[in-house]
């Protein structure tokens, strides 16, 4: 909601295994940004914030 | 037709409103285990003005799956048990500072001063650290590469990822020989790897594994690396009594050796032990006036849920009591 | 006999009276429904059915192609949340347990048309300038 160019899904691992297998997931929760930056666990909202900037090669 | 779960947890959902940096409170808890949530339940009705700052609400227990030694209860849910302890704390309203992690703590003239990782800076004259204890790493190559795919801390998060597959676990004690009970549940290969002799696990907990008669168990062997490009392949093992290195096929690393404290906002503020506890008196006083320690990121010296509420109540009370001698409420 | 018990049917209505506007939740799902598709159906019919501010609205993934393939929507069942805009809100199979919580809490930050997040975080993210699509892979608890 923060941002017009964020979209977000919330996938449930065990339905859609495919995807656990394409991005490797081995521990939950998993998000991936942009089919390939990963964050493996629950970090804090502007850490999350940051990987997404980093995700987008921004500062 | 059998439903899953469409239950609402309003414990979750009330944004509970957040400290003011401007205000200087009379006590701040840094932390969300048991340990800070009693002694926010004591504060508040102390009526002291108060905040939390915390990353979540839980701790450790929201890592394990049944509890049986909280007072009360022959067996009780962990999760269950967390959320009712987080209940309670919301039931006062408490501002809370969530979803952040502390980058320091500061003592100043007439109050301490906290600065979070997002450069917010909080100000209180007395301070609760109850920051607890996270998962000791193996510092070996491949490990961090590979967290979140195939290294794990926690069997009770991670373990159904790795149904029928081949799981290294690292350690010797009950956290090691749990996490291989809850892997032998999804029907994973399991080899135990413990860097000194013997095995120091409950001799239930033991025996309860060599009935299996399907753990490998490898004591006096050091884990020399974790290989993998993607996802973990192997675990170098080397056996130390001959110096054989040997390569195990694993697809999943357990690495249970123990816990670190909490400790990087205030190591170089009070005095800490050679673990890196932060030292304690019996009301909780640590080495620095006006600031007490509640929990397993102390010296206390059994860490136990139980304890860790009964630590944090006892540092609340300690904290008013300061306040009180002081002439400051 | 509904989908949700009593206990949390009464929650659910509380915690929406909150929201202040509409939304609408659109539903993906096929014809020969498969039981996760129903599951998740009839949670959200139920759902909707307990605030007069949220609308329900169920499309077939095949005969409405188009709509899915507008919403980006390329597996089901699939969930999107949409307020005086698409805010890029996906649920992508049944939002069960924990995720059922994310849900509701996100129908309630749509009606209010807040996301509820620090300014320090809303700044970072207004340096955005480009698609992020964020896909959180989780396991039902």
């Amino acid at each position: 909601m923060a941002s017009d160019y964020i979209t977000a899904d919330m996938v449930e691992g065990s339905e859609f295994s495919f995807l656990v297998v394409k991005y490797n997931v081995h521990g939950v929760p998993h998000t991936v940004i942009n089919e390939d930056h990963s964050i493996v666990g629950a970090p804090s909202e502007i850490e999350f914030a940051h990987a997404i900037l980093k995700a987008i090669g921004k500062k | 037709m059998d439903f899953p779960d469409f239950s609402l947890d309003t414990s979750l959902l009330q944004k509970a409103k957040e400290p003011e940096p401007t205000i200087t409170y009379d006590l701040l808890i840094l932390g969300g285990g048991p340990a800070a949530m009693s002694a926010a339940v004591y504060a508040a009705r102390k009526m002291m003005n108060l905040a939390i700052i915390t990353k979540d609400f839980g701790g450790q227990i929201r890592e394990t799956s049944e509890v049986e030694n909280w007072l009360g209860f022959q067996s009780i849910n962990a999760k269950d048990l967390a959320d009712s302890f987080e209940e309670h704390v919301k039931g006062f309203d408490i501002p809370v500072r969530l979803g952040t992690s502390i980058t320091e703590v500061k003592k100043e003239t007439d109050a301490f001063s906290v600065l979070t990782d997002d450069s917010t800076m909080y100000s209180s004259r007395t301070l609760i650290i109850a920051t607890g204890k996270r998962h000791r790493p193996l510092n070996v190559p491949g490990e961090n590469e590979l967290l979140g795919r195939g290294v794990a801390y926690c069997a009770t998060c991670d373990a159904p990822f790795f149904k029928g597959k081949k799981v290294v676990v690292a350690g010797g004690g009950n956290s090691a020989f749990t996490t291989a009970v809850d892997l032998l549940k999804v029907g994973a290969e399991v080899t135990l790897v413990n860097f000194i002799k013997g095995w120091q696990a409950d001799e239930s907990l033991q025996e309860r594994i060599r009935r299996t008669g399907k753990v490998s168990l490898l004591d006096y062997h050091q884990i020399v690396r974790i290989e993998g490009k993607d996802s973990v392949s192997g675990v170098v093992v080397n056996n130390r009594k001959n110096d054989n290195e040997k390569e195990l096929r694993a697809n999943g690393v357990f690495i249970e050796i123990g816990l670190f404290p909490n400790n990087e906002p205030i190591k170089n503020l009070v005095d800490l032990n050679e673990h890196g506890e932060i030292i304690i008196d019996c009301s909780c006083k640590t080495s620095v006036e006006g600031l007490f320690g509640a929990g397993d990121v102390t010296t206390v010296p059994h860490k136990q849920i139980v304890i860790s509420a009964g630590e944090g109540a006892k540092a609340a009370l300690s904290a008013y009591d300061y306040l009180i001698n002081k002439s400051i409420i | 006999m509904g989908v949700l018990k009593e206990k949390d049917k009464e929650k659910v209505t509380n915690v929406l009276k909150g929201m202040e506007k509409d939304v609408t939740v659109v539903m993906f799902t096929q014809e020969m429904e498969c039981p996760r598709c129903e599951m998740t159906r009839l949670m959200l019919e139920e759902i909707s059915g307990l605030s007069d501010k949220l609308s329900f609205e169920v499309h077939d993934f095949v005969a409405d192609a188009d709509l899915a393939k507008k919403y980006g929507v390329d597996k089901i069942p699939a969930t999107v949340l949409l307020g005086d805009k698409d805010y890029g809100i996906r649920f992508y199979g049944v939002p069960a347990g924990y995720e059922f919580n994310v849900l509701i809490e996100d129908i309630l930050d749509a009606g209010k048309r807040n996301p509820g997040l620090s300014k320090e975080v809303m700044t970072e993210l207004a340096k955005v300038d480009r698609p992020v699509h964020m896909q959180v892979l989780i396991s039902p608890t």
